[in-house]
C-alpha cells in the first residue's frame, strides 16, 4: 500500500517537473527570439492593450491624484520665488517681442518675394488622448493611451505633451494605442540642435536620460542646445521640442527631456503623414510636396524627371 | 479517482485561482509609476508579493501552469519583450515555493517581510540576467533598487489585504496569511 503512494507521489512530482521544465523552456525561447519586442502575439497585444487601457483608465484615476496633490504642493511652496523669477524673465523678454514681431514681418515679405513653400511640417490636427498607463520599468519604458485606429492613431504617429515630444505610437488597437517613450532603448529619433542645425541619432538606453549618437566630427554640439526632431527619414515632423543637451557626471552627456520629472495625463497625437517616396512606375514623379518645383517643372524650365524631356 | 479525491482537487483547483486573481489584479496596480517630485517610485514587482503570498494548499500543477499565464500576461500588459516577465516569475515562483515551503507556513507578518526582502535581492538577480540576456544591457542598479524598496514598502498592505480575504472567504485563523 505504501509502495503504491510512493510511486503515485514519485509519478506526480515527476509530472509537475516535467510542466516546471517545459514551461521555462518555452519562456526562454519566447524571450530569446522577441528581443525586438514586435514578433509574438502581435495582434493578441493590440486586444490586450485595447483590455488593459479600459482597467487602467479606472485604476489611473486616484493614482493621477495624488500625482497632482505633490505636484500641487511643490509649486504652491516656491510660488512667491517662481513669481518673481518669472517677472524677471518677463522684463529680460519683453524687448525681443518688437524684434521679433520686426522680423516676422521681414521674413515674410522675402518669403513672399521668393514664393517658399512656408507651410510647417507639423500638423495643425491634434487628437487629444489620456495616457492611462506609463510604465518606466526595468525592462521597457512604455505608456497606453486610450485613443487608437478609430480615432486616426496610426503607428509612427508622434504623441506630446504640453512640454514637449513624449514618444511615438508602436501599436493601435481600436480604441487604444502603446507609445513608445523616448527612453526606451528600442527608441530611435532622428533630432537637430535648433541652434546649429547639426544632426544625431537620439537613442533611449532604458535610462532617464537618452544618448545622442552618430554625431559627426565636424558638427557643431554644445551644451545647453535645444533639441527638436530634424524630420530626417520623414518617420516624424520637423520641430518637435525634445529637450536640451546636458552634461551629467564626469565626462558623460545626454538629453535632458523636457516631458522628465513632470506628471503626464493628457497628451495629444499629431496624425502626421510622412511624405510619400516618388513614384517609380514609369508615370511621372510625384513632385507635388514641392509647389515651387510644380511651378517650374509646369512653366517648362526643370526638364521632366522621368523622361529627362524638356517639359513642353 | 474517488469522491474525497475530487473534492479535494477541487479545492486545491480554487486555491491556485484565488491565487492567479490576486496576482492579476497585482499586475495592474504595477503598470502604473507613479511620480512625486520628479522621482518614479516603480511597483513592477508588486506582483512578487502575489507569488510569495501564494496559497499553499494549491494545486501544484495548476499553480504553475497559472503562474505562466500571469507571467504572459504581464508581459502583454507591460510592452516588454515577450517571455521575460513569464520567466522570472516561473524561476521566483518554483524557487520561493520549493525552497522555503516548509518554514513559509511558521511566519509571522515581520518574518514574513524579512524573508520577502532576501527573496526580493534574488529577484533583482533574475531581472539583471535577463535583462542581459534579452536586450543586451545591464539595468541601472538605482531603478532595481528603487523597485525592491517600493515594493517593501507596500508588502505589509498587500500582506493585510491577503489576510483580509482570507478572512472574507471564512479561512480559519491558522490558515491565513501565507496558508
Amino acid at each position: 500500500m505504501s509502495d503504491r503512494s510512493g510511486n503515485q507521489y514519485h509519478k506526480r512530482r515527476n509530472i509537475w517537473r516535467g510542466i516546471a521544465a517545459g514551461l521555462i523552456f518555452v519562456s526562454f525561447i519566447a524571450l530569446v527570439s522577441d528581443g525586438q519586442q514586435k514578433i509574438l502575439l502581435a495582434s493578441g497585444r493590440i486586444q490586450a492593450d485595447g483590455a488593459s487601457a479600459k482597467v487602467m483608465e479606472f485604476l489611473a484615476t486616484p493614482v493621477r491624484g495624488i500625482q497632482a496633490m505633490f505636484t500641487n504642493l511643490k509649486n504652491r511652496t516656491n510660488i512667491i520665488q517662481k513669481n518673481a523669477s518669472m517677472k524677471a524673465e518677463l522684463a529680460r523678454i519683453r524687448p525681443y517681442e518688437t524684434k521679433a514681431l520686426d522680423l516676422e514681418m521681414r521674413i515674410q515679405s522675402l518669403e513672399k518675394i521668393l514664393h517658399m513653400e512656408t507651410s510647417s511640417d507639423i500638423p495643425t490636427e491634434k487628437i487629444i488622448a489620456r495616457a492611462v498607463s506609463e510604465i518606466h520599468g526595468l525592462f521597457a519604458y512604455t505608456s497606453l493611451i486610450n485613443v487608437g485606429y478609430n480615432q486616426g492613431v496610426l503607428s509612427n504617429h508622434p504623441v506630446m505633451t504640453v512640454d514637449g515630444l513624449y514618444g511615438h505610437v508602436v501599436r493601435s488597437g481600436a480604441n487604444s494605442a502603446r507609445v513608445l517613450l523616448l527612453n526606451d532603448m528600442n527608441s530611435r529619433i532622428a533630432v537637430m540642435s535648433q541652434r546649429s542645425k547639426s544632426r544625431a541619432l537620439m537613442v533611449g538606453a532604458n535610462d532617464k536620460r537618452p544618448k545622442l549618437e552618430y554625431i559627426s566630427p565636424k558638427s557643431d554640439w554644445k551644451i545647453g542646445d535645444r533639441i527638436v526632431t530634424s524630420g530626417d527619414g520623414g518617420v516624424l515632423p520637423q520641430g518637435l521640442a525634445i529637450g536640451t543637451y546636458t552634461k551629467y557626471g564626469a565626462k558623460k552627456t545626454g538629453v535632458q527631456l523636457y516631458t522628465r520629472g513632470k506628471p503626464v495625463d493628457w497628451v495629444w497625437v499629431y496624425p502626421y503623414k510622412p511624405i510619400p517616396a516618388p513614384i517609380e512606375n514609369g508615370s511621372k514623379a510625384d513632385v507635388s510636396i514641392n509647389p515651387l518645383a510644380d511651378k517650374l517643372t509646369q512653366e517648362g524650365l526643370v526638364p521632366d524627371l522621368v523622361t529627362g524631356a524638356p517639359n513642353e | 479517482m474517488s469522491k474525497p479525491e475530487q473534492t479535494n482537487a477541487l479545492q486545491t483547483l480554487s486555491r491556485a485561482i484565488q491565487g492567479f486573481i490576486f496576482c492579476l489584479v497585482l499586475i495592474f496596480f504595477s503598470l502604473s509609476s507613479v511620480e512625486i517630485f520628479g522621482q518614479y517610485f516603480r511597483l513592477a514587482f508588486l506582483p512578487f508579493a502575489g507569488l510569495f503570498l501564494w496559497p499553499l494548499q494549491a494545486s501544484k500543477r495548476w499553480s504553475l501552469v497559472f503562474v505562466f499565464i500571469l507571467g504572459v500576461l504581464y508581459d502583454i500588459f507591460s510592452g516588454g519583450p515577450m517571455g521575460i516577465w513569464a520567466l522570472s516569475f516561473l524561476i521566483y515562483f518554483i524557487a520561493v515555493n520549493e525552497g522555503i515551503r516548509g518554514i513559509k507556513d511558521k511566519l509571522g507578518w515581520l518574518q514574513a517581510l524579512g524573508l520577502f526582502f532576501v527573496t526580493l535581492i534574488f529577484l533583482g538577480a533574475i531581472a539583471a540576467v535577463l535583462n542581459r540576456v534579452s536586450l543586451g544591457i545591464w539595468p541601472s542598479r538605482i531603478i532595481i533598487v528603487n523597485t525592491v524598496v517600493v515594493t517593501l514598502i507596500a508588502f505589509p498592505l498587500i500582506y493585510w489585504i491577503r489576510n483580509l480575504l482570507s478572512f472574507i472567504g471564512g479561512e480559519p485563523q491558522e490558515n491565513r496569511g501565507l496558508q
